[in-house]
């Protein structure tokens, strides 16, 4: 009997050990939504201390039902003081406060760029992967863009685009669209005398409905050229998976 | 005056002209598409014009009105206000709903502001009230601007409202324009109207209710006369700063600091560095993103605090 109840005691013993051992490993924290992603497409849901509560958004964020389940947090300092936290991932934007107080505590922040390039996702990629010392996932490139002589662009409804050597404008590339706006570097504002000079046969939407729908000009020039709204969730935020969903997204138009 | 008008007039009528041919479009394709010039430089060099007139006038009504020569448009919150409902409407994602949409947000802003106001001006019809009424006004719808960029989620609706808040002329279409003009135009004649108001005010208020001035009437006119000058077309276009304060201070040294004198050349002043403005900003547009608030404000500062500095001492508090 006295045996029977003390095999019953190591048993739960063993239980509750291992489940503080499952509570330990959840031990990394993203900061705000950009890292959510990049976190939530590489790092196994049980290693997740937390991630921000945007990160449920499915509007904006691509892993919403990954992270439903998951500790949320928004970002107020009193949240990211568990001593369970052994590591941060933050995008290059973080608060120096809040690094400043998670150093001092022995967190072990890692901070990723913004990336600006497919070159630059697959480099913040492995980056993060061999920080946290995770396995390498499937990592094939990009894929290489189809033959194509259609036009097209991506336009920000506040003015603000998409140049070539941009992610959304290498994206287009990669989707078989010649870029109409790749002749500038980086993001700039574009009028729309420029995207009638560019001529695009798509124009891929970066903000959702806009005004400019109902502007005369706009609905004349848009008359014979297809106008795609990709969605945000693709867009904000860049990681592997974001990429390929966008590339993929485009290429269902290029092809319609 | 009337020389000062007249060339004012000409260099604007020939501004008008000239910015209908600055754009990015090559001449070729300008040639193919010539529903360019018409359905957006065109509306483009209207609101622009407009929005300079009404900001250079209401710039000297509010200088001439309240004696002070720190009055700008936006001391009385009606911006403000304008900006308020366009940013609520495109953080709710509405602004895309219709194409009168952020502008009738706007005015609903500034009715309700004016309401306000001239309730209040009815009761204390005084220009200390005026000034530190607009002031609270300018903060508390400041103040609910951040609350709600904060709590946006979407940090598209986010750039939208910055951008939005910077002020442009483009991209707006005739229909809006023909809605917004004839408001402001009202309002242009308001403001004409209280020039004589002005001239008895530049004696001092007691003089001027002396001479048969009601404050509460004056009040009230200036107020509307603000509201439906500024209204509708910050509420399409957005704040464009600086010209309200820096037209009325360039050009009072050529009316002999008569407030009254100043209206039409101030209207005529604001009109030209307001459209002078957006054509740099289209010139530049290849080299350099610009907003023409942001270049009205870099370009205005400097040449402001230099006619600050070359005035004589005497003549600071002249206006």
């Amino acid at each position: 009997m006295d045996t029977a109840v003390q095999k019953g005691h190591f048993m739960w013993a063993r239980v509750f050990i291992f489940s503080l051992f499952l509570q330990a490993q959840a031990s990394i924290i993203s900061l705000d939504l950009c890292a959510d992603q990049w976190v939530l497409e590489l790092v196994p849901p049980r290693d997740i201390f937390a991630v921000t509560y945007l990160a449920q958004d499915p509007d904006i964020s691509f892993f919403s039902e990954k992270a439903i389940g998951l500790k949320v947090h928004k970002g107020e300092i009193e949240e990211l003081l568990d001593p369970a936290i052994k590591s941060a991932v933050a995008m290059d934007n973080l608060d120096p406060f809040i690094k400043n107080i998670l150093e001092k505590r022995g967190v072990r922040i890692i901070v990723l760029k913004s990336p600006q390039t497919l070159e630059e996702v697959n480099e913040q990629r492995q980056f993060l992967i061999k920080e946290l010392g995770l396995k390498e996932k499937d990592s094939n490139p990009f894929p290489s863009p189809p033959l194509s002589r259609k036009r097209a662009v991506c336009y920000g409804a506040s003015g603000l685009s998409p140049g070539g050597k941009t992610l959304l404008g290498q994206a287009l590339t990669k989707a078989g669209f010649e870029n109409g706006f790749k002749n500038f570097k980086g993001w700039k504002y574009i009028d729309w005398e420029k995207i009638l000079e560019a001529d695009p046969a798509v124009v891929f939407l970066l903000e959702g409905p806009s005004k400019n729908r109902h502007h005369p000009f706009w609905k004349r020039f848009m008359k014979n050229r297809r106008e795609v709204e990709l969605p945000k969730k693709v867009t904000l935020c860049a990681c592997y998976s974001t990429v390929n969903e966008l590339i993929e997204t485009m290429k269902k138009t290029h092809h319609a | 005056m009337r020389k000062l008008s007249l060339l004012l007039g000409l260099v604007l009528t020939l501004l008008m002209g000239g910015s209908l041919f600055i754009g990015t479009l090559p001449l070729d394709l300008l040639l193919q598409n010539a529903s360019v010039l018409w359905e957006l430089r065109f509306p483009r060099m209207l609101i622009a014009v407009s929005m300079g007139v009404s900001l250079g006038l209401t710039g000297a009504v509010l200088q001439g009105f309240l004696r002070n020569p720190l009055a700008e448009p936006g001391i009385m919150g009606i911006s403000s206000a304008a900006a308020l409902g366009a940013v609520m409407v495109i953080a709710l994602g509405l602004g895309g709903s219709h194409l009168f949409a952020v502008p009738l947000a706007g005015m609903m802003g500034v009715v309700g502001v004016t309401f306000f106001l001239y309730k209040l001006m009815q009761k204390h019809p005084n220009p200390l009230t005026l000034i530190l009424t607009g002031l609270a006004l300018n903060s508390l719808l400041g103040a609910l601007m951040t609350l709600i960029l904060t709590l946006s989620h979407n940090p598209y609706a986010s750039l939208e409202i910055i951008f939005w808040l910077l002020g442009s002329f483009a991209h707006h279409s005739l229909g809006q324009v023909a809605f917004v003009i004839p408001l402001s135009v009202a309002g242009w004649i308001i403001l004409w109207r209280l020039r004589f108001t002005l001239e008895t005010l530049s004696l001092g208020e007691e003089m001027a209710i002396v001479l048969g001035a009601s404050p509460k009437k004056m009040y009230g006119f200036l107020i509307l006369g603000m509201a439906l000058s500024l209204g509708p077309l910050v509420s399409l276009v957005g704040v464009v700063g600086f010209i309200g304060l820096l037209v009325p201070h360039m050009l009072r040294p050529f009316v002999d600091h008569k407030p009254a004198d100043l209206l039409l050349p101030s209207a005529l002043g604001g009109g030209i560095m307001a459209l002078a403005a957006d054509m740099v900003v289209r010139l530049l547009s290849n080299h350099i993103d610009l907003k023409v608030g942001v270049l009205t404000s870099l370009m205005g500062t400097p040449f402001f605090l230099y006619l600050l500095l070359k005035q004589p001492r005497s003549s600071h508090a002249t206006f």
